[in-house]
């Protein structure tokens, strides 16, 4: 498959391989975050005059999906500062190669070495949602909980344990991360094959082992390559490239696919169709359900939203499979191909995200004006935007992004469908196979555009 | 290892200034303010809080204070009671400001202008303006002047009833009385009709009364002498009054009392209202169009419950909020519902 390598380019090898450039946006970026939280915690209780809402919720979280995760990856979890100062601790230095880190230094448990628990996580962002997203102290508080579980992790545990293994956005990323167009891998694996020392695992002077316990030569997908660039720096042999690469390179490829990645991917899926319903659709019960915490209505919805995240959509997802296997005459196990045509539906489910993030963030992008000079909600007018009234962007064109993303996603998802099943099945077979699933991903996709675009 | 040492500083410069530079700056622009700043929040009252972040504000006598306003919920409003500054709108998140000066010390209530909640006429609060020497003056009220219910003595909870003759010529009156159908029929009012003061202490049932023993009105039937008593009412009150009188009902009256008097507002359904009183009456607000029940009233009665409130029927006083003049105006307005009905309103409204 065609690749370019961006590591040709000298100045941006230099860029790459230095520690300052990452450092400083990460810097910003982390007092960005400190910004946040003290917005969220000490600043207007009003959302729409909140920093941290606005920030996070419209600017960040709309970034991240629809040009940081499809163009960069997991570049966010480059420069995110989350895991900054747990990383600090273990290393010992900020820019510097240093060996007086301190923390146990522990291995993540076996049993949690899988992304259940991001799916946990997420699954708890999603029954919180409607307080999390709309209540500036509750943000402010998640932000600072996850800086605090970040850097216990870190002290305990070796690495970026958390990045991998526990942060549920870092879930998100990487299970997207495949589609995206950059990659860090080696250049020519025999070179790394008669490579006995392996710094780019072990660390040298010039760099730390991958922060993510990742093996660069046996790095085939994205997922648990966090772009931090430590290879790039300890391989002594420079066999190590960033690549700009067809957009969806990782699909193919059968490592990764398990069944905790594959109920992430219908976590996400689940996600994205119980947001669109809740927070974009006419259902007022429904929005109070979910924010009334505590309350019968929302144990209702809690208990609704689990069971179609995990239990009906991908029981759906089971009988397309089981129905494609019998028309496909399959032996091949239920649970084997279960698992390999979930992997199909990563395209899917990051353009209906791309699909949901459309609608809102066109229409709120606006307030990112007024609290850029009115961050705190107290009055202030820093840059002259403070009043700029709410407008919405593009409204005559975000309903066709939508309708393009989803039905893209549907085109793109029917073709993975029916190219895994053609690993194991002969052409004819395959495309029984591919039907049912197919119909799943149809169905859902009208779904999607029922709830998005009416 | 300077450079190491170089990322510590710019790392802790970034994530201090990140902090302390809106706090400083907050701290900075509240100091740059002339007179002394107070910080009101206004949120959703409950049963339990008011919905003011404070509930009393002490300032003295001629000393400016410059108010900063939010909210944290719903839009609210902001005025002073018995006061002329105008209302100050609330909107969730921004800051309204505005400054103020006391001149007189005594206790002035603030208070929520905008229909916010069901428990909206909670949303009060009180100024205590003392003088500057400290001594004297807290507990004074702005106005000293007794109101005229309290002049004339009248038992404000009493349910006056009205005349035979009045309510038997309501019985057969085929809808309300009619101001324009009063003031087209050119009749010249006697001299009682023409002073404020009588009609402020008389029912319009006694009005009614004094025409029909009246020789020189012997010519009209009861419907034209009932519509001869709404113009009377109406003559009264000049277009500007009832004007305003729309504004402040519409603004402090009309979610109880509903926005035709009919006592159908949404806010007032679940209020006991004359129930209290009456095991037999409907429960929730005062029917402002019935007119058996306010022809037997007079302005000075509705006065009274306009101002102390309605005593467990679920009515919030008024008397700490409204001026003289306000009583008045509101009190002109809410007339035309049972002596016009709907067209008195409407004419009225700005």
């Amino acid at each position: 498959m065609m690749r370019y390598e961006l590591t040709q380019i000298p100045w941006l090898k230099r860029l790459l391989v230095s520690r300052w450039p990452i450092f400083l946006v990460r810097a910003v970026v982390l007092a960005g975050f400190v910004l946040t939280i003290v917005a969220g915690l000490v600043g207007s209780p009003v959302g729409s005059h909140n920093f941290a809402i606005i920030f996070v919720w419209i600017a960040w979280w709309s970034f991240l999906k629809l040009l940081a995760i499809p163009f960069g990856g997991r570049a966010w979890c480059a420069v995110c500062p989350i895991p900054m100062a747990g990383e600090w601790m273990q290393q010992g230095a900020l820019v510097g190669r240093s060996a007086r880190g301190i923390g146990l230094n522990r291995a993540w448990p076996k049993q949690f070495r899988n992304i259940w628990i991001p799916t946990g996580a997420f699954a708890m962002i999603g029954l919180f949602s409607a307080v999390i997203l709309t209540v500036p102290r509750v943000t402010g508080w998640v932000l600072l909980g996850f800086i605090a579980v970040a850097l216990v992790v870190s002290l305990v545990y070796e690495r970026r344990a958390f990045c991998r293994h526990i942060c549920p956005i870092g879930g998100f990323i990487g299970l997207y991360s495949r589609l995206a167009p950059v990659e860090v891998r080696v250049r020519d694996r025999a070179e790394c094959a008669t490579h006995a020392d392996k710094t780019c695992v072990t660390g040298n002077e010039q760099g730390y082992g991958c922060p993510w316990q990742a093996v660069p030569l046996a790095l085939v997908q994205n997922t648990n390559c966090g772009l931090c660039m430590e290879c790039l720096r300890s391989c002594s042999r420079d066999n190590i490239a960033v690549n700009l690469r067809p957009f969806g390179a990782d699909m193919g490829r059968r490592a990764g696919r398990s069944l905790d990645q594959a109920y992430f991917g219908f976590m996400m899926l689940g996600s994205v169709a119980v947001y669109s319903t809740v927070m974009l659709g006419a259902w007022g019960k429904l929005k109070t359900a979910a924010f009334e915490v505590g309350s019968v209505a929302w144990l209702s919805y809690a208990a609704v939203f689990l069971a179609f995240t995990l239990g009906v959509l991908p029981g759906l997802f089971l009988l397309a499979v089981w129905a494609g296997r019998k028309l496909a005459g399959s032996t091949l196990s239920l649970r084997k191909t279960f698992i390999a045509q979930s992997h199909a539906l990563i395209s899917l489910g990051l353009l209906a995200w791309l699909a949901f993030t459309v609608s809102f963030a066109f229409a709120k992008f606006s307030y990112v004006w007024s609290v850029l000079s009115d961050p705190f909600g107290w009055g202030w007018n820093l840059f002259g935007t403070a009043h700029v009234p709410w407008t919405p962007y593009l409204m005559n064109l975000a309903p066709m992004l939508q309708v393009l993303a989803l039905l893209g996603g549907l085109i793109w998802t029917s073709v993975w469908v029916r190219r895994i099943a053609q690993e194991e099945l002969p052409e004819k077979q395959a495309v029984r196979q591919s039907l049912p699933v197919m119909l799943f991903c149809l169905l859902f996709t009208i779904g999607m555009l029922w709830l998005l675009i009416g | 290892m300077k450079q190491e040492w170089l990322a510590r500083l710019i790392l802790a410069v970034l994530c201090v200034a990140a902090i302390a530079a809106p706090l400083t700056f907050q701290a900075i622009q509240t100091n740059r303010a002339n007179a002394p700043t107070i910080e009101l929040r206004a949120r959703l009252p409950d049963a339990e809080h008011g919905g003011w972040s404070t509930d009393v504000i002490k300032v003295v006598a001629g000393q400016p204070i410059h108010l900063r306003l939010t909210s944290d919920d719903v839009m609210h409003g902001f005025a002073v009671g018995q006061t002329d500054w105008p209302a100050l709108d609330i909107k969730p998140g921004e800051v309204a400001e505005t400054d103020l000066t006391f001149d007189r010390p005594g206790r002035y209530t603030f208070y929520c202008t905008r229909w916010c909640g069901p428990n909206h006429w909670r949303m009060r609060g009180v100024i205590e303006v003392r003088n500057p020497s400290g001594v004297n003056g807290d507990a004074s009220q702005p106005t000293s002047e007794p109101p005229l219910y309290q002049k004339l003595g009248l038992d404000i909870d009493a349910m006056p009833q009205l005349a035979p003759q009045a309510e038997q010529s309501l019985s057969q009156l085929q809808g309300l009385p009619s101001a324009e159908r009063g003031a087209a029929s050119h009749v010249e009012l006697p001299s009682e009709l023409r002073d404020r003061d009588w009609l402020r202490t008389h029912t319009p049932a006694e009005a009614f009364t004094l025409l029909r023993k009246n020789v020189a009105y012997n010519d009209l039937t009861d419907a034209q002498v009932w519509d001869v008593v709404a113009f009377a009412w109406r003559a009264s009150a000049s277009p500007d009054v009832l004007a305003r009188g729309a504004q402040l009902y519409a603004r402090d009256c009309a979610a109880c009392h509903g926005e035709t008097g009919r006592g159908d507002g949404p806010a007032g359904r679940d209020l006991p209202g004359l129930q209290t009183m009456l095991p037999d009456a409907k429960r929730g607000p005062g029917d402002l169009t019935d007119a058996r029940r306010m022809f037997a009233l007079t302005d000075a009665h509705l006065q009274g419950k306009l101002l102390r409130g309605g005593m467990g029927t679920g009515m919030p006083e008024f008397g700490s909020l409204y001026t003289t003049d306000e009583q008045w105006t509101v009190i002109a307005f809410v007339r035309g519902f049972a002596l016009e009905g709907k067209r008195w309103g409407q004419r009225a409204s700005p």
